[in-house]
């Protein structure tokens, strides 16, 4: 766990407050703790230092009374009186020595111990010399400077007294130095108390900042991260580096971008998809109203050829039953043919026997020229015989004879002829019986043909029943075309709302920012132009059309399409 | 028909029509081009479809190019087609131009109209409507063909006794008389006069018309074009209408939606400029 970054705000704000007041505590109790070791280093010092003083003082006091003893025992003559001096120096010597354990015990440091330790030694030395001094029995009032031992104990007790005095002036140092020491380490400790008050100011104040910085800090990055969902940034992530309830708070607003991107992007797959259905709705309507409209055209030019059919099938039924009527006649007309034919056979056969009678009648003919000119030539002969007289009757003879011969000649073509004729009758005959078996035939087939025309007629009726159901049909099938002309309608009119609204819908999306999808946000497409995209170049098309009613009259274009005017319009 | 020459037809038909005759059409344009080269056809001295193509192309009188309007376009028609949209003009269009047209001039334009069966049925609502209304109402309509044959029978106005049944009998009286014969019943000459026929060519790139209609009907029309002359035309009747103008299409049509003409649709095959 990370402080300040794992800690709840909670645990941080009660750490913090526990950490300050632990440290205030800690100021409060090292002041209090100054306060009282200043107060027992003033009493240490007062207690030993300047009782050390006084000790030292009393020492060398001591030791000078000791020493004046010495002096007024060695001045003594009296024994009794010496002996009361060495007590007396006992005594003294017994006050030193307490003093001077007691210094002793005060002294805390190994030099004041050491000085101490010599000091001790040097009193003892000292003592020996006055011991050794005493036992030597030394004269009353002889001069001090004759004994050895004198002068030793003397220098001894100089240099003794000279420590002492240095012992005092060391203590009073001591105490003075301890006082100063004191002073200065109060001084110092106070100071530090200061410094360290300050410095848990400081670090409270830096950490109160610092926390109230960070936790503004990152209520700031979520505010923010809320106003950019709020305007619909939803691309940026909401970044949580902690485990705080702001980091907690933080992973919810990302939690919650996730969510909304997810879904905004969804629907914004979604408008997309229904905005490319709606599209493909319209061009399908688009497409099913051109299908529509071809198929009315067709179905308009199939009713206007089934009506010039019917009025064709009607016509055919009606010359049907004329040419029915007509064969009727021919057939009258062809048996008529026939029967005149019939008769003309007679008339042919009878005309055959009036040639052979004319025949027989021309051979008698013939025979009577020939006998005629047998006649004329008798007549010539006769003549002859006559003489000058018979010559008329010659030329009569001769011109019967050329008679007869003529009649001869045209006996014999008029046979000939009538030969001819009856060839020719006969051939007629042959003629006229084809005919009359044409005749026939053609009744026959007259009647065929009747019948074929009736069934004409017949079918001509039925055509027309059929074009009826063909006109029918096609009009279903007109009516089919127009409600799917009308349906496309519809769905062009329902698939423009729908490509409007999916617009709509995506111009709301493309309002925010998702993931993935940043290409959409900076650019949101009104609607209106994506449903009028297709139509684009046309938006140059209405000033051309605004001139038009501006300028309609041009005469050559007028003179093309219409030569009369057109009135009040 | 070799497909090389019905291509070149097909390529008139649509430069000059905007008519498509695609390749399944081509038995049609041969039946139709039959009708007019055989003896006595109109083209018959022509002979042959590759002859009439060749004089066809190099027309300059403009002669051969009605004679082939005439063969290519179909002219199916009948009184009270598509009644809906009769009964709507009656009902919703009529009562909006009495609001809009302050002088009293209405202007309707039967952009289509074949024989005439659809413009005289809109004189005749118009007169029904306006005739017994006070005030001058001019409301003599403008009814247009390619084809000048219909236009010439359309004007005659004689139609079959068995085609104006569907008319009401009340119209049927009022507004027809005599045929040509028994058989035939007759526009009245009033009527008649209300109905200015013209020959007008859809795909004329600037309409020559003065001001805008307050309804347009063009139905069955824009089957035959392809989709970029649909577009265009479809922009060119909305420059021509009115604000609020209506557009009649055939019932199986579909006006497509496009820049410049964002027409709304009122019901099926009907649209209504914005």
């Amino acid at each position: 766990m990370k402080i300040g970054t794992d800690m709840k705000i909670k645990t941080k704000l009660l750490t913090l407050v526990g950490v300050l007041g632990l440290l205030l505590a800690i100021v409060v109790a090292g002041g209090m703790k100054l306060a009282s070791s200043i107060e027992s280093d003033y009493k240490r010092i007062y207690n030993e230092d300047a009782y050390a003083a006084t000790l030292a003082v009393q020492t060398g006091k001591y030791f000078s009374e000791a020493r004046n003893e010495l002096t007024r025992y060695l001045f003594r003559v009296d024994p009794a009186a010496r002996q009361q001096s060495i007590q007396s120096m006992q005594g003294f010597d017994q006050k030193l020595d307490g003093i001077v354990s007691e210094l002793e015990e005060l002294s805390t440091s190994a030099s004041g111990k050491q000085s101490m330790a010599e000091l001790k030694n040097e009193i003892a030395q000292y003592r020996v010399y006055r011991q050794a001094l005493i036992q030597a029995q030394p004269a009353p009032g002889a001069p001090i400077e004759t004994l050895n031992e004198a002068k030793a104990v003397h220098q001894s007790g100089d240099s003794l007294s000279k420590k002492f005095d240095q012992t005092a002036e060391m203590a009073e140092q001591a105490a003075q130095s301890d006082m100063a020491a004191e002073a200065a380490s109060t001084q110092t400790l106070m100071l530090t108390c200061l410094v360290a008050a300050i410095i848990v100011v400081i670090i409270a104040v830096a950490v109160g900042v610092r926390l109230s910085q960070r936790i503004s800090q990152r209520i700031d990055e979520i505010s923010m991260a809320a106003g950019k969902i709020a305007d619909g940034n939803l691309a940026d992530a909401v970044s949580s580096d902690s485990d705080d309830e702001l980091g907690v708070a933080a992973d919810n607003f990302e939690h919650m971008r996730q969510s909304l991107n997810r879904s905004m992007g969804n629907i914004h797959v979604a408008a997309q998809q229904v905005a490319a259905g709606a599209r493909n709705i319209s061009d399908a309507s688009v497409s099913l109203s051109q299908g529509a409209a071809e198929q009315a055209s067709s179905v308009e030019e199939l009713s206007s050829s089934i009506s010039e059919i019917s009025s064709q099938t009607a016509s055919n039924a009606d010359n049907a039953k004329k040419a029915n009527e007509l064969t009727l006649v021919t057939r009258q007309e062809a048996e008529a043919g026939d029967s005149s034919m019939k008769e003309m056979l007679a008339a042919m056969e009878a005309i055959n026997v009036s040639s052979t009678n004319i025949s027989k009648i021309i051979k008698v003919i013939d025979e009577i020229a020939f006998q005629t000119n047998i006649l004329a030539l008798n007549a010539a002969v006769e003549a002859a015989r006559a003489g000058q007289h018979g010559k008329g009757f010659a030329v009569v003879a001769e011109e019967v004879r050329n008679l007869a011969a003529r009649s001869a000649k045209a006996a014999k073509e008029t046979t000939d002829m009538i030969e001819d004729s009856i060839s020719k009758v006969e051939n007629g005959q042959v003629i006229a019986d084809k005919t009359a078996k044409a005749l026939v035939s053609i009744m026959q087939h007259v009647s065929d043909v009747a019948d074929l025309v009736d069934n004409i007629a017949q079918a001509s009726e039925e055509q027309k029943l059929a074009l009826q159901q063909i006109d029918q049909g096609v009009l279903q099938v007109s009516q089919v075309v127009q409600a799917n002309s009308a349906t496309s309608e519809e769905t062009a009119s329902a698939s423009e709302e729908l490509s409007a609204q999916a617009d709509r819908l995506e111009e709301t999306v493309s309002r925010f920012r998702l993931e993935g999808h940043s290409d959409e946000y900076s650019a949101p497409q009104p609607p209106a132009q994506k449903i009028m995209k297709p139509a684009a170049p046309a938006a140059a098309a209405p000033q051309p059309q605004l001139t038009r009613i501006g300028k309609p009259m041009k005469p050559k274009k007028i003179a093309l399409t219409e030569e009369e005017g057109f009135g009040k319009y | 028909m070799k497909d090389k020459v019905f291509a070149a037809y097909a390529a008139i038909a649509d430069r000059e029509f905007g008519i498509q005759l695609p390749p399944e059409k081509k038995t049609l344009l041969e039946t139709r081009l039959l009708r007019l080269l055989r003896p006595g056809g109109e083209a018959a001295a022509y002979g042959s479809e590759t002859e009439f193509l060749h004089h066809l192309k190099n027309d300059r009188t403009g002669r051969l190019l009605r004679m082939f309007a005439e063969a290519i376009t179909t002219h199916h028609t009948f009184f009270m087609r598509e009644a809906d949209h009769f009964r709507y003009f009656r009902d919703a269009v009529l009562p909006w131009v009495e609001q809009v047209s302050p002088n009293g001039d209405i202007r309707t334009w039967c952009a289509a109209c074949s024989t005439g069966q659809e413009a005289y049925t809109l004189a005749m609502l118009l007169e029904d409507y306006f005739g017994a209304r006070p005030g001058h109402w001019e409301k003599t309509l403008l009814a247009t063909d390619l084809s000048q044959s219909v236009l010439d029978f359309a004007r005659q106005g004689n139609y079959l006794k068995n085609d104006v049944a569907a008319l009401p009998l009340r119209w049927r009286t009022l507004y027809m008389g005599p045929g040509k014969d028994d058989a035939h019943l007759a526009v009245n000459a009033d009527l008649r006069r209300q109905v200015l026929y013209r020959r007008f060519n859809l795909i004329t790139p600037v309409f020559p018309f003065r001001r805008p209609f307050h309804a347009i009907f063009c139905r069955n029309v824009m089957i035959y074009f392809d989709r970029k002359v649909r577009q265009q035309l479809a922009r060119q009747f909305y420059d021509f209408l009115e604000p609020g103008g209506f557009l009649f299409v055939g019932h199986s049509e579909v006006v497509e939606r496009q820049e410049g003409a964002p027409f709304r649709h009122v019901m099926p095959s009907v649209y209504r400029k914005i």
